[in-house]
């Protein structure tokens, strides 16, 4: 072995060092911190008083404020920073998208409602035909039109495929019987993107399967509240009889539905971790965790807490990186598929484990159940409601285990 | 924010892999001298090339990969980074490296049983990394009067080595002090945690390369090994435990960089977050992981001949040292405690002492 191939490795080093050259960089560019600022200020003038205090009081947001958000975050111009410039996007970076998301997260804001800016909105821009890209991309920006998501049904839910609403076409409408279920925030919605079965014939039950926009307003809609286990209505069944649909609302090419609910699923990348939500909670945690006490100190303070606690900041702080990698791998144009599943993962796992943390750091008073699920109630109490709403964390979007199965089969190619 | 490699790191990590692949026992010192790789963290001035931690990193994972021998990190590194920080007295470090000298480096966490008063040594620096055939120690230690560093000739009498073979493969010593006489000098107040999460950083890459070759060996024993008629890998139940193993590796190489990039900061407070939240993972998840190849390999993979075993046995062994899961995971929970305190303000409330 020559002692030159050491040498040769160091002198391109220190060359690469003198000159300035890039290396590996764990810190923002002064572009980014300069967006940062711009984001801090926009929230510092905008965001409303009364929707930070809710999340600085370790209350949630009540689906009237997470609307109001909307409506001033829009005119801005940022409430759909993934979609093109053309159709009303940003033209912000990956990195830039997680900015906004971390700063407006950690100043109290809501979450900006994903159905109609994360889930049908890029499904529209890339297979819609002109004319819905015209009505309906403007309407969603706006916040006129609120959508929800017809996916899962009683007998389809993580094998989607197996899904029995049935779409016939007859004349210019296709009529639509079956029913939808888990159809979040539905009751407040007025369009519905649906997956319906077009041909039952077809060889692979896949293949058979189309995108129909649905008016819920139209005659045969019918939505039924379900009460979940943290008190609240988040989730609807949603019936549909004879439901005549007009042929125009149908997305893309018949049949073809499955590409586009996967591309549906599948392009979520910069928001999937919720590392912005994670860590606002995590800072939640801490301050309440700082004024409940234990054997008359701090509770943060105690040793098997503050066990709990670091282990969940540690794990935190890996999805945070790792989460900071997948993005800056989209800017340099790699392949981040493969981390985005995992994200989720522990992502979810994370917001379990931070509720279940609340929950064991309000105490006694946990025990206390008040109900009230009404529009504007701003009521779940961040303990034992947090906990109970974050079980469904690992079901909804792909239950962890079907992610697993996922990752399984295109990553490891088992 | 640029995650990738660049050419010039990628080329020292292909180096250093390349150099130490399949270097074990005494051939690490012979590699490291012919390639010129001993002086990789020494200061330029006395002919180093000062490699930085994040550097180093990538190299020292992808030695890991191979069976080289963490000894790197004991003979090498920690003297390089160490020397270069800190004036020894009586200690000519340019001559040091040019003459091949083998030195150690002894820690706080090493030093417990050390006593130097009156510019006399007693005691025993326990599991000194490269300690069995050095000739030179040298101390970073910290104390009740302030942190201290200094060189002691092992060639001296009074002085008894005891080699301690490791886990890893390595050979680590005691070294036992009987009125030795050392001349200490103040060192900076930080300079003792420094070193000490710096080689909690750089065992943690050795077994980040381990974890990634564990992961591989693993996933490719899942899909030859045959069990009931078909692959062992078409079983769902192995396979989300494969998927577990693949998130934990990615995790903790971020927690690796993350970690090592923090070395490199003047922020010691997010560094030694960084660093305890690492070996935090390192020593629960990872060892878990670890924990569950074996499982998955059945039978074989509880054997010693087998290439899991040292895979196996260099992460485990990255939780020993300089400091434990736990001890990181009660320091990352006070500094949790304090960054609490600090954003009390947000709340508007009392903020309890």
């Amino acid at each position: 072995m020559s002692i030159i191939v050491g040498q040769v490795a160091f002198c391109l080093y220190r060359d690469h060092k003198l000159d300035g050259g890039d290396f590996m960089d764990f810190t923002f560019t002064q572009e980014e911190d300069g967006f940062r600022e711009e984001v801090r200020s926009f929230l510092a003038a905008e965001l409303p008083q009364d929707i930070r205090e809710t999340h600085f009081s370790f209350l949630r947001h009540s689906w009237e404020q997470m609307f109001r958000w909307h409506k001033i975050v829009a005119p801005k111009g940022w409430v759909a920073p993934y979609w093109p410039v053309e159709y009303g996007g940003t033209g912000w970076t990956p990195v830039q998208q997680y900015i906004f998301d971390e700063e407006a997260m950690m100043a109290g804001a809501p979450r900006l409602r994903p159905f109609g800016l994360k889930m049908i909105g890029p499904v529209i821009i890339k297979y819609g035909s002109d004319e819905q890209k015209a009505y309906f991309l403007p309407r969603i920006l706006s916040g006129e039109d609120y959508w929800c998501q017809g996916f899962s049904e009683p007998g389809a839910g993580s094998d989607l495929a197996s899904l029995k609403t049935r779409a016939v076409r007859e004349g210019d409408v296709y009529k639509v019987n079956g029913q939808k279920t888990w159809t979040t925030t539905g009751q407040h919605a007025n369009w519905m993107f649906t997956l319906v079965r077009t041909d039952p014939e077809a060889d692979k039950p896949q293949k058979g399967i189309s995108l129909l926009l649905i008016d819920m307003t139209l005659p045969g809609v019918e939505v039924r509240p379900i009460i979940t286990i943290d008190g609240d209505h988040h989730v609807n069944e949603v019936f549909l009889n004879d439901v005549e649909v007009p042929a125009d609302m149908l997305v893309g090419e018949e049949n073809k539905a499955w590409t586009y609910a996967k591309f549906l699923l599948g392009n979520e990348r910069v928001g999937i971790a919720n590392v912005g939500q994670n860590k606002a909670e995590l800072r939640l945690l801490r301050a309440l965790a700082l004024k409940q006490q234990r054997n008359g100190a701090a509770l943060i303070d105690d040793p098997v807490f503050a066990a709990k606690l670091a282990d969940l900041e540690s794990d935190f702080m890996a999805l945070e990186i790792s989460n900071l990698r997948m993005l800056s791998s989209i800017k340099s144009g790699g392949d981040s598929a493969e981390l985005a599943p995992f994200l989720k993962l522990r992502g979810s796992e994370i917001q379990q484990r931070s509720n279940e943390l609340a929950m064991e750091a309000v105490g006694p008073r946990a025990a206390v159940w008040e109900k009230d699920s009404s529009d504007d109630a701003i009521l779940d109490r961040y303990g034992t409601h947090g906990w109970m709403l974050s079980r469904a964390f690992t079901i909804f979007g792909g239950s962890s285990e079907v992610m697993k199965n996922i990752i399984s089969k295109q990553t490891l190619r088992l | 924010m640029d995650f990738d490699l660049t050419d010039e790191q990628r080329m020292i990590a292909d180096t250093v892999a390349d150099v130490m692949r399949d270097a074990e026992g005494e051939a690490v010192w012979l590699s490291l001298v012919e390639s010129g790789l001993l002086g990789m963290t020494y200061a330029e001035e006395t002919g180093g090339a000062e490699l930085d931690v994040l550097t180093l990193a990538p190299a020292l994972a992808a030695m890991g990969q191979g069976k080289g021998s963490p000894a790197v990190v004991g003979r090498a590194v920690l003297p390089g980074l160490l020397t270069s920080r800190v004036d020894l007295p009586g200690f000519d470090v340019a001559a040091a490296l040019d003459d091949n000298l083998p030195v150690a480096v002894a820690l706080p966490e090493n030093a417990t049983g050390l006593r130097a008063e009156n510019g006399v040594l007693n005691g025993t620096a326990q599991t000194v990394l490269g300690g069995a055939d050095a000739q030179v120690l040298l101390l970073c230690l910290d104390g009740a009067s302030g942190s201290s560093c200094g060189a002691v000739e092992l060639t001296s009498d009074g002085v008894t080595i005891t080699p301690l073979p490791l886990l890893d493969g390595q050979v680590a010593a005691d070294i036992t002090f009987d009125n030795v006489a050392v001349s200490l000098s103040q060192a900076g107040e930080d300079l003792p945690g420094w070193m000490s999460d710096v080689a909690a950083v750089c065992l943690c890459a050795t077994a980040l390369g381990a974890a990634q070759a564990m992961r591989e060996l693993t996933r490719d024993y899942l899909l030859t090994r045959k069990q009931f008629g078909r692959p062992i890998g078409s079983f769902q139940v192995l396979q989300h435990a494969m998927v577990d193993v693949f998130h934990e590796t990615e995790h903790f190489e971020s927690l690796v960089l993350a970690a090592a990039s923090a070395c490199g900061g003047s922020d010691i407070k997010a560094r030694q977050k960084m660093v305890s939240a690492l070996k935090r993972f390192c020593g629960t998840r990872m060892r878990d992981a670890a924990a569950s190849c074996i499982q998955m390999h059945g039978g074989i993979g509880t054997t010693e001949e087998y290439e899991l075993d040292r895979l196996v046995k260099r992460i485990v062994m990255a939780d020993m040292l300089y400091g434990t899961a736990d001890m990181h995971t009660a320091r990352l929970g006070q500094l949790v405690a304090e960054a609490a305190r600090q954003e009390a303000e947000f709340f508007e409330m009392e903020v309890s002492a």
